[in-house]
């Protein structure tokens, strides 16, 4: 369906047409606050900001706007996210004051060097993963990225745990090759 | 390889492979996706309820007028009763008193008591009855506190964020072309403070004197503030978004549009070594300082577009019009 089609059905059965929405953006947007909170928060709190995030797209859409869905929901996403990370790292105590003694000392152990090898080499994996072919990129994916344990990656991909684990050790081998032979180093 | 390695380096993933990922692979089950895409609805509908209740009993004024006139009524009622009873048990305990209306003048020739015709008026001091929402009550020690530190202020109550009880908004008298503004929220038997005396609470509370500068305007259907605010003669230019939270905080958004950097950083070269323009990575779009597509930010702004906020909304009173128009 088009984000045209998605427009006038929220404008002619808005019910059909949210829940339209929300299955072509689900996965959208629950990646995206997954990556901004999964070292932060649990499950339960990315499925809230997740809720969060829709519950406001459907509250504040407007039918008539003939710009792009997927950059808006996608914006909505990324910033309800972003305010969600900063309620847990507060609620954590991970702040601290301006005023406080201990601020002087702290210093960014960014190292920019480091950040742009880490970067060359994210895009040479993503490569790789990529060339496994599925299942087996599906399955590194959901392993890797969305810490999925075998049995939540055997709902998705319809296949049985045991042979989960079995194809991950396969594809892991075969990703040390591939890395391997792009002079990729560890 | 270690397995962490690899974790850590997906989870580095620029914005392209994100989108990459969310485009193209399934981040839950089905189960799980049912069982989210119910709880939006329930929180759709407790919303709605919620909006709905208080639109009843706010928006609509056929309903406000019959509301008010009940419990116009209701209360003068209750007064009556109140009064009743009490100038009844008063009237019981003050039987026989000497200071009672006497109106009898007896005079005789030889010895007599003379008792002279008094009235005597006796007025009952009765106690106000506390008729005072809770809110008020806290709201008022605030506008006392903050009438003694700046004289002069304006005072309004508003719902913001449509829960039925109305927030406390504050502007203290300023030299400059907008005042301070102090915004305080009432919930579970507390005052929360959202902003106190800021400046459109941006980076800095510091303005530049000569920009153009707009009130803060509040959403009349929805729970959000509304300001924008240009910098440096509007070459960088901002469009804030509040809400208030559950939390009892403020979330923000803030649009930025950059139009002309080098012609900024020219003209004021001090910005350069200033960390709260350190976002600032050349002409173009961002939101919550981050860089972003102009697609993303008219995305954005569309959705929240400006001229659906309303200027009007807000009724200031000085201190003294603030007190008589509350209820005793």
């Amino acid at each position: 369906m088009t984000e045209q089609e998605i427009r006038c059905l929220l404008k002619e059965q808005p019910e059909k047409g949210e829940r339209e929405l929300f299955d072509i953006y689900y996965h959208y947007v629950y990646t995206i606050v997954y990556h901004k909170l999964c070292n932060i928060g649990s499950r339960e709190d990315i499925e809230e900001c997740v809720i969060d995030c829709f519950v406001e797209v459907f509250t504040h859409i407007n039918p008539d706007y003939d710009g792009s869905l997927k950059a808006y929901i996608g914006t909505v996403a990324k910033h309800k996210a972003i305010n969600a990370g900063k309620q847990l790292q507060a609620k954590a105590k991970r702040n601290i004051f301006l005023e406080e003694e201990k601020f002087c000392e702290l210093s960014s152990d960014e190292n920019i060097e480091d950040l742009t090898e880490q970067s060359e080499q994210t895009e040479i994996l993503m490569q790789c993963i990529s060339e496994l072919g599925e299942p087996d990129t599906t399955i590194m994916i959901q392993k890797f990225f969305y810490n999925h344990s075998a049995i939540e990656i055997s709902h998705i991909v319809k296949l049985n745990p045991v042979a989960i684990r079995v194809r991950c050790s396969r594809a892991l081998k075969r990703l040390k090759t591939m890395l391997l032979a792009r002079n990729f180093t560890f | 390889m270690n397995q962490k390695h690899i974790e850590k380096l997906l989870h580095f993933v620029d914005e392209q492979t994100l989108k990459q990922i969310a485009e193209n692979y399934e981040v839950t089950d089905s189960k799980t996706k049912e069982k989210i895409y119910q709880k939006i609805c329930e929180k759709k509908r407790a919303m709605h309820q919620e909006s709905e209740t208080i639109s009843e009993t706010y928006h609509t004024p056929y309903v406000k007028f019959v509301s008010c006139t009940k419990t116009f009524g209701i209360a003068t009622v209750c007064m009556l009763i109140t009064v009743g009873t009490i100038g009844g048990i008063w009237k019981l305990t003050r039987i026989g008193s000497p200071s009672e209306n006497v109106n009898s003048i007896i005079e005789s020739n030889t010895d007599t008591l003379s008792l002279t015709q008094t009235e005597t008026t006796t007025t009952t001091q009765l106690e106000p009855i506390a008729t005072r929402p809770a809110y008020l009550t806290a709201y008022l020690e605030i506008c006392e506190q903050n009438e003694k530190d700046f004289n002069n202020s304006i005072y309004c109550l508003y719902d913001i964020d449509k829960d039925g009880t109305p927030e406390l908004i504050i502007e203290a008298p300023s030299a400059y072309t907008t005042s301070p503004t102090s915004l305080y929220t009432y919930a579970d038997n507390q005052v929360y403070v959202l902003m106190d005396k800021c400046f459109f609470d941006m980076r800095s509370q510091y303005m530049i004197h000569g920009d153009h500068l707009l009130g803060y305007l509040i959403h009349p259907d929805n729970n959000s503030i509304y300001y924008n605010i240009g910098e440096y003669s509007g070459l960088i230019y901002h469009y804030v978004y509040q809400t208030i939270t559950p939390q009892h905080t403020l979330e923000k958004v803030v649009l930025t549009r950059v139009t002309d950097v080098d012609t900024l950083f020219k003209e004021y070269p001090y910005l350069k070594e200033d960390d709260s323009y350190n976002y600032i990575n050349g002409n173009g779009y961002y939101i919550n300082y981050e860089k972003t597509t102009e697609e993303e930010y008219n995305a954005f702004y569309s959705a929240h577009n400006p001229e659906t906020y309303s200027k009007n909304v807000l009724d200031y009173k000085s201190y003294s019009e603030f007190l008589e128009s509350l209820p005793e």
